[in-house]
């Protein structure tokens, strides 16, 4: 198992209108490290996984993942149409 | 780790500019030491030990103002629960620029950094050890006096391995904050 973890930090940040400075402020951590957890090489703490999920209140799964994730915007109404057509 | 993005006028945001400050910062350590060799010091002079303070530390982690933050100077009294996490732990540190924060990801390296740096200077010692009773077994004159430089720069490498490990190993800074924020 590869020890790769997915997130959709940036995603994030853009829909909440938060930079990369605000979230590190929040979380108490440095910018860079912000920008190292997006690129994926830097997989965080559970505690520091647990603060992000807490700012965006999420949960944690939400943001992390083991797999590639798919785009949120498919997740959402893919799974709309797929009820509706139910 | 690197909170300077130049030093001394040399470039530090990527990579292969840090390493080649490495590099450099060896090389000029290794042109000193020769020197001294050259110049066959018998005994280790008195300005031979500001000048291990100023040159370990020239790349940072002991001090502020350098390329590589300070490790653990100067934790904030409510930081620490004993002894050993005041030195250890560099949750914060005081500097001009503000406190320091060594976050999660700045201790991993950190703590990674002084574990490399002490595997590579076990293999540099037992490497200088045996150049040195060599060098004693073919001329034993001319080594002794020239056992005082070799501590010199010893000493010099084993203060600045952490940072020159840091400074190596140090992945390319993330680009700039570029998603337009539009906010909801």
């Amino acid at each position: 198992m590869s020890n790769a973890l997915y997130n959709r930090l940036p995603v994030l940040r853009a829909e909440h209108g938060v930079s990369r400075q605000d979230l590190a402020d929040a979380v108490g951590i440095n910018v860079q490290t912000v920008g190292f957890l997006e690129r994926g090489d830097y997989s965080p703490s559970l505690a520091l996984a647990l603060d992000i999920a807490t700012y965006f209140e999420l949960p944690v799964e939400a943001i992390f993942s083991r797999e590639p994730m798919r785009p949120l915007s498919r997740e959402v109404y893919g799974t709309q149409k797929k009820a509706g057509r139910r | 780790m690197i909170q300077q993005m130049s030093f001394l006028g040399i470039p530090l945001r990527t990579q292969l500019q840090r390493r080649m400050l490495v590099v450099g910062y060896y090389m000029f350590v290794a042109l000193f030491a020769g020197l001294g060799v050259w110049r066959g010091h018998g005994g280790l002079p008195g300005f031979l030990f500001p000048q291990i303070i100023v040159l370990g530390s020239m790349l940072g982690g002991l001090t502020v103002g350098r390329p590589v933050k300070p490790y653990s100077s100067g934790v904030v009294p409510d930081a620490y629960d004993s002894p050993i996490s005041l030195t250890l732990s560099g949750r914060k540190v005081f500097s001009p620029y503000g406190p320091q924060l060594l976050d999660e990801r700045e201790q991993s390296q950190r703590d990674h950094a002084h574990f490399v740096a002490y595997r590579i200077l076990l293999v540099s010692l037992v490497a200088a050890l045996i150049a040195y009773c060599s060098l004693y077994a073919l001329n034993a004159a001319w080594t002794s006096l020239r056992a005082s430089m070799l501590l010199w720069t010893i000493v010099v490498y084993a203060i600045s391995l952490p940072q020159s490990v840091l400074l190596w190993t140090e992945p390319p800074m993330p680009v700039a904050d570029v998603i337009p924020m539009h906010g909801v």
